[in-house]
């Protein structure tokens, strides 16, 4: 194999690559990346056998083939040459770095070794804008928490429905959902649910991505491509097996009736409640007194070894009074998660689910602390 | 050769050619799901592992096989489904106790039985040991004994606990089996919904379907004469398929009001199993379960204490267990007997469940639709008299007024007179089914 590549292109390439591949003792092949020559361009695969990552990058190929060399030993290599144009040959297993002043040799493994990764085969596709993606990802992608020992709740709800596609996670405690529009409407709906590994190296790989990228579904595996700018062909794809298992029915933990309904400044309250979350006590918890009468939200929260907190703000109240307490850190996650100035804070009961909705495109349901 | 076996020997083989890494990695969890007419399925645990071998070792199994077995001409590979991982359901202990949960995450989608209700986690006593037995022979053999199985009993006893425990444990012995669990206000509501869309033949054709039926609070149906009609259909063609049908009610059939004839003798066709109040010993006992379950020990003085205060609701129990608990995990340390009580007085005498002899006699009056008047004066009307007496009766009961009082209260009776009066409904209560419902009546009204 030779090729010769532009420098800051391969260095690109290698940071993404190098987000799945991994130090396994049992299986040394898992920590290396496969070098390969694919008509004019130079494709670099790693995996961890849950999820894989392909780049293409464009390069001048003057002799075809493949190696497999150690991913993040080749990522630092190369970054460290100065040269704008690089020069990879291989031959026997080793793999030759050409600079003017430098020759470097990275002893490779036989590329026969290395796993091979699931093709998508021609399916279905479907697109979506990566910004809108990776935002809306952002928002939910801690809320799951894997120790809850049920495997259908501990990733991320993925919906196709017609024109949107619906982001759904929770912890049991919470539970958040956020739409995006489909740039290309299906005929079908189509649900899956991704491990919160594979939605953070989703968030790793297209965050930086501007434009499109392209879904494929199967029903054990998802493909997500995103496309050169110059040219109709693929730049990076990323594979990841799903969680198998039926999400539960989250629509009934919605709920569709409320007592009160309050209106908030994001800022102004996220401030007083990070405050107060400075005062409450080992429960985490932060109290809110909402009388209709005075048009207030009263914060307090206290803490017998630091002293109390107590704060108001004045705001447009409908429906009843309201005595609630929450975990503050469920509490700020809901509302850091916030892009609108202003939110709908809306109530049930004490102790029934509670729910922050700043537009028609997201909201998340908290459940209260039982007050002590 | 059983399929088991041909797989060891085909990997007892490949396992010389290979390194140990290697094989572990590929292999594992790998089996042949199918071989038929020459044709065998490898199931795989991911496309990973189908690629892999796909490409590099199915010459070499291949080969393998057919010197196994020489009529193998076809080798296919399967993404096992391997169903969801059951890991134990503990919530991470970091996390206060006050938090409360999205309950309805937890209900299975397809059956709508919540896992958490169990046998395990149910306690027999003598007040409900007739319908824990019936309970275990109908999961044993569901719908060949006791079909219908109807129980019933008052509020927090634990009827919708043996409910879904039944479904749980007919899902657990026999996978197979459909079941569903309905509380009877959704099964109206999808009544009424599919009513109005013209869809009934769905809903009917839905519930037919089921191996097992539970219906919780079945005393809703009471005067929806369309949806008990729309009910009865389902419940014949269950009943003729010989399919298990569970019901659960807060008072015998005979006793809910506007049910069909039809209906009721069917409901009394199986076997009717009552859960009672249980008694103080049962009471120390799901005390001692419960705090086991949450990992907490409390003074045998201060378990005592919530059971002999405690007598009605196990719901209750476990609320006043879960208030020490709250209380025990804020201070990190066991509450004294003195703070116990203090943390207990709302639940143990609430305030809503004080009576006064005013409410009494109001609401026996409305009862019985008798003035006030009329209830007090010395009228010896048949129809007044048995309402004066369940009057008096509940005036001793529930405030313990003495019975000089009593007379006094109804137009200066003598004192003989009360004592009569209660000694006769205390000895009709013991005969007479109906009474006794209506005195169950009548005091939820007083104290809701």
């Amino acid at each position: 194999m030779k090729v010769k590549i532009l420098k800051d292109s391969l260095v690109k390439g290698m940071e993404l690559v190098t987000r799945v591949s991994l130090k396994k003792v049992s299986l040394p092949i898992l920590s290396t990346c496969l070098i390969e020559t694919e008509k004019n361009f130079l494709k670099i695969t790693a995996t961890n056998l849950e999820s894989a990552v392909i780049w293409w990058g464009l390069s001048k190929i003057e002799e075809t083939g493949k190696i497999c060399v150690d991913a993040k030993f080749f990522a630092n290599v190369i970054s460290h040459i100065k040269e704008e144009t690089i020069t990879l040959e291989a031959e026997n297993h080793i793999l030759r770095i050409g600079d003017k002043n430098v020759s470097l040799k990275i002893k490779g493994v036989n590329p026969e070794e290395f796993p091979i990764i699931p093709q998508k085969e021609s399916l279905e596709k479907i697109t979506i804008s990566s910004e809108k993606l990776c935002d809306s990802l952002s928002k939910i992608i801690n809320i799951p928490s894997p120790s809850l020992g049920r495997p259908e709740i501990s990733g991320i709800l993925f919906s196709f429905e017609k024109e949107i596609l619906k982001l759904v996670a929770t912890d049991s405690f919470r539970l958040a959902e956020k739409k995006i529009p489909l740039l290309t409407p299906q005929a079908k709906t189509y649900s899956l649910i991704l491990p919160q590994t594979a939605a953070k190296e989703i968030l790793g790989i297209f965050g930086k991505e501007e434009g499109e990228i392209n879904f494929y579904l199967t029903p054990n595996q998802i493909f997500i491509e995103s496309l050169a700018r110059e040219l109709p062909h693929p730049k990076i794809l990323f594979t990841s097996k799903l969680i198998e298992g039926e999400y539960p029915n989250y629509q009934e933990v919605i709920p569709k009736k409320f007592k009160t309904k309050v209106r908030l400044d994001k800022n102004e309250f996220l401030s007083q409640v990070k405050t107060a979350s400075l005062f409450s006590g080992k429960i985490n918890e932060i109290k809110l007194n909402i009388s209709k009468k005075d048009g207030k939200v009263e914060i307090l929260s206290q803490n017998p070894d630091y002293g109390e907190f107590k704060s108001q703000i004045f705001s447009k109240i409908e429906g009843e009074d309201i005595s609630i307490s929450f975990n503050y850190k469920f509490l700020i996650d809901g509302i850091s998660s916030i892009d609108e100035k202003e939110f709908d804070f809306l109530f049930t009961d004490p102790e029934g689910p509670a729910i922050l909705k700043p537009s028609e495109d997201y909201f998340y349901v908290l459940m209260p602390i039982k007050a002590s | 050769m059983e399929k088991e076996e041909i797989w060891q020997s085909v990997l007892a083989q490949i396992q010389l050619m290979t390194s140990p890494a290697n094989f572990a990695t590929w292999f594992q969890n790998t089996k042949i799901s199918s071989l038929e007419n020459g044709k065998v399925v490898i199931s795989v645990p991911n496309s990973f592992v189908k690629e892999w071998l796909q490409q590099k070792y199915s010459k070499t199994i291949l080969k393998i096989l057919k010197s196994l077995i020489p009529e193998v001409k076809e080798l296919s590979y399967q993404i096992e489904k391997t169903g969801l991982k059951i890991i134990d359901r503990k919530l991470e202990e970091t996390l206060p106790p006050a938090q409360l949960t999205l309950q309805e995450l937890e209900v299975d989608k397809k059956t709508n039985l919540n896992p958490k209700y169990t046998f395990s986690n149910f306690v027999v006593g003598s007040f409900n040991e007739l319908a824990y037995a019936a309970a275990m022979a109908v999961v044993k053999n569901p719908g060949q004994v006791y079909n219908p199985f109807f129980v019933y009993g008052g509020v927090g006893l634990g009827k919708t606990h043996l409910l879904q425990a039944i479904g749980n444990e007919i899902l657990k012995n026999f996978p197979k089996k459909k079941v569903r669990y309905v509380p009877c206000e959704k099964f109206v509501s999808d009544v009424i919904l599919s009513i109005k869309n013209h869809q009934i033949e769905n809903l009917k054709s839905f519930y037919h379907n089921f191996d097992v039926l539970l219906i919780d609070d079945i005393q809703f149906l009471s005067g929806k004469e369309k949806t008990q009609e729309e009910f009865f259909y389902i419940f014949n063609t269950l009943y003729e398929k010989n399919k298990q049908i569970v019901i659960s009610s807060d008072r015998p059939p005979k006793a809910i009001p506007a049910l069909t004839e039809r209906l009721r003798s069917r409901f009394e066709g199986g076997i009717i199993a009552d859960i009672s109040l249980p008694d103080f010993e049962t009471r120390l006992a799901i005390l001692r379960k419960k705090s086991e379950e949450r990992g907490v020990s409390f003074s045998d003085e201060i378990l005592n204490y919530i059971a002999s205060n405690i007598k009605k609701n196990i719901r209750e129990l476990e609320g006043a267990l879960n208030i020490l608990v709250t209380y025990q995990k804020l201070n990190k340390k066991e509450p004294d007997f003195q703070t116990a009580k203090q943390l207990l007085k709302n639940l143990i005498s609430p305030s809503g469940k004080i009576s006064s002899v005013k409410k009494i006699i109001k609401t026996v009056a409305e009862f019985y639709e008798i003035s006030e008047k009329e209830l007090l004066s010395n009228s010896r009307r048949k129809e007044y008299v048995k309402a004066r007496q369940v009057a008096m009766y509940l005036l001793r009961e529930e405030l313990k007024c003495s019975f000089p009082f009593i007379g006094r209260k109804f137009g200066g009776k003598d004192h003989t007179t009360a004592i009569h009066a209660y000694n006769k409904i205390v000895n009709s209560l013991k005969k007479d089914g109906e009474l006794v419902e209506e005195i169950k009546e009548i005091k939820e009204r007083i104290f809701s």
